[in-house]
């Protein structure tokens, strides 16, 4: 009986590998066949196209870059590499691509577009060719604190506007502008730099508490998740701005001349 | 003249902190791993964004990652598995296919008659009723078209267990479909 099974199955699978050309099928296997078809017809998703492609490369090779050992040890005032030296040429490609397709006046309608809009991923292309241009650390950090601000004003016009379908979809993408920020923070470590991107995150949160107070339920998830995330930011750069100061003490070690008299533990 | 670098080498370089050569691989996976992801997403930016996260963590995952068997197309789609989990986990219930419009192809499904549409609806509705492996197989093998040796490999099945399980996905669906009296055209 499994013989039998595997069998019909195994004539089955090379039908189906065979649809394209559409053979004749035998008889007993003419409705699965048919079937397969139907559903390859009706339910197959379209191959990815050049310009998604590209605009989810640049956005992970960004973070993945970030992410090297090679990044952290970078110093923010370093120079890159030349362009025509950086192995970037897909992100540079892009931001070329974008400049060619796209007219100076469609780019600059773009800019005032938001999630949801026909024209809103030309805005997230024209970030990354931006950052794809940015010579520093320092310059990608500066940006990135800009883009998360504007992902934040995109979710307050949305909240205004009541289009709370699109309100989650930029609450979705709005962590990884955190995680954006707050990973450059690191790599530059500016105590200035630190300060700044504390009281930036820490107004996203008084916003977002706000959205959330006038959210639907549907997209509370979606804010509790951003605000977690944001949360979570601000607090790691607030311990590393603690941990920056000359006179921080890790847990455990003793700190010099500062007791209080009668407070010396024993 | 020079070769193309296997799956192996791009991985173990990419490991060693070559960004290109994990560049070069996210070239190779981009689009079965996002075709996935729009069989189980209704919103090609969600897609997107889904995207993005899988090869991220991929990367980030990659020290962990031991071949030994399993290729690297096979652990890019378990980290999307994961990542999909994940998703439903914070927004809503899994959708299945029941509510992922014709993903590929929305301008073709705004002209269909409504007969065909109710037709298309039929088919989410008797594919959303199937067993997750059974519409996992259909996934892979009938709308993306991998071959059985990768669709084996994503499933850690063998070849012979996933055309049998093929066999019977496809079986159980056109005796649902049948009971519910939906016509299939062919």
């Amino acid at each position: 009986m499994a013989e039998v099974e595997q069998e019909t199955a195994d004539r089955l699978d090379r039908l189906v590998d065979a649809l394209a050309s559409s053979p004749p099928a035998s008889d007993d296997l003419r409705p699965l066949v048919a079937l397969a078809a139907e559903l390859r017809d009706t339910l197959a998703p379209a191959a990815s196209t050049e310009a998604t492609r590209h605009r989810v490369q640049a956005r992970v090779l960004r973070r993945v870059r970030a992410q090297t050992p090679a990044a952290r040890r970078r110093p923010a005032t370093e120079r890159r590499r030349p362009l025509i030296l950086r192995p970037a040429y897909a992100i540079a490609g892009l931001a070329v691509a974008l400049m060619l397709t796209f007219s100076t006046g469609a780019a600059y309608a773009a800019e005032s577009t938001l999630p949801g809009d026909t024209l809103y991923p030309v805005k997230l292309g024209l970030e990354e060719a931006r950052l794809a241009f940015s010579p520093t650390v320092a310059g990608d950090a500066a940006l990135a604190a800009s883009f998360a601000d504007r992902r934040l004003a995109e979710i307050e016009t949305l909240t205004a506007h009541g289009r709370w379908r699109d309100v989650e979809r930029a609450l979705d993408a709005y962590p990884t502008f955190v995680d954006d920020l707050v990973r450059l923070e690191a790599l530059i470590a500016d105590p200035d730099e630190a300060a700044d991107v504390e009281a930036q995150l820490a107004h996203h949160l008084e916003v977002l508490e706000r959205v959330r107070s006038e959210a639907p339920e549907a997209a509370q998830p979606a804010l509790l998740h951003a605000l977690e995330r944001a949360g979570r930011g601000h607090q790691e750069v607030k311990t590393r701005q603690e941990k920056d100061k000359p006179d921080h003490v890790a847990p455990g070690q003793e700190k010099k001349g500062t007791e209080s008299p009668g407070n010396s533990g024993d | 003249m020079s070769e193309t670098p296997s799956d192996s080498d791009l991985v173990a370089r990419a490991r060693a902190g070559e960004v290109e050569a994990f560049g070069q691989l996210y070239l190779r996976y981009f689009d079965p791993i996002f075709r996935y992801l729009r069989t189980r997403l209704a919103d090609a930016q969600d897609a997107e964004d889904m995207a993005e996260t899988v090869f991220l963590r991929a990367y980030q995952a990659l020290p962990g990652y031991r071949e030994r068997g399993w290729p690297f197309s096979a652990f890019l789609y378990q980290v999307a598995r994961n990542a999909l989990t994940d998703h439903y986990r914070q927004h809503r219930p899994e959708t299945g296919l029941t509510e992922v419009q014709n993903a590929g192809t929305p301008a073709r499904a705004l002209d269909e008659d409504l007969a065909r549409m109710e037709q298309v609806a039929g088919l989410h509705r008797a594919m959303a009723q199937l067993p997750p492996d059974y519409q996992e197989v259909i996934r892979l093998r009938v709308l993306l078209s991998l071959p059985t040796e990768t669709t084996a490999q994503w499933m850690a099945r063998s070849e012979g267990a996933v055309r049998v399980l093929l066999h019977r996905a496809l079986e159980t669906l056109r005796k649902r479909i049948a009971e519910r009296g939906e016509r299939l055209d062919g």
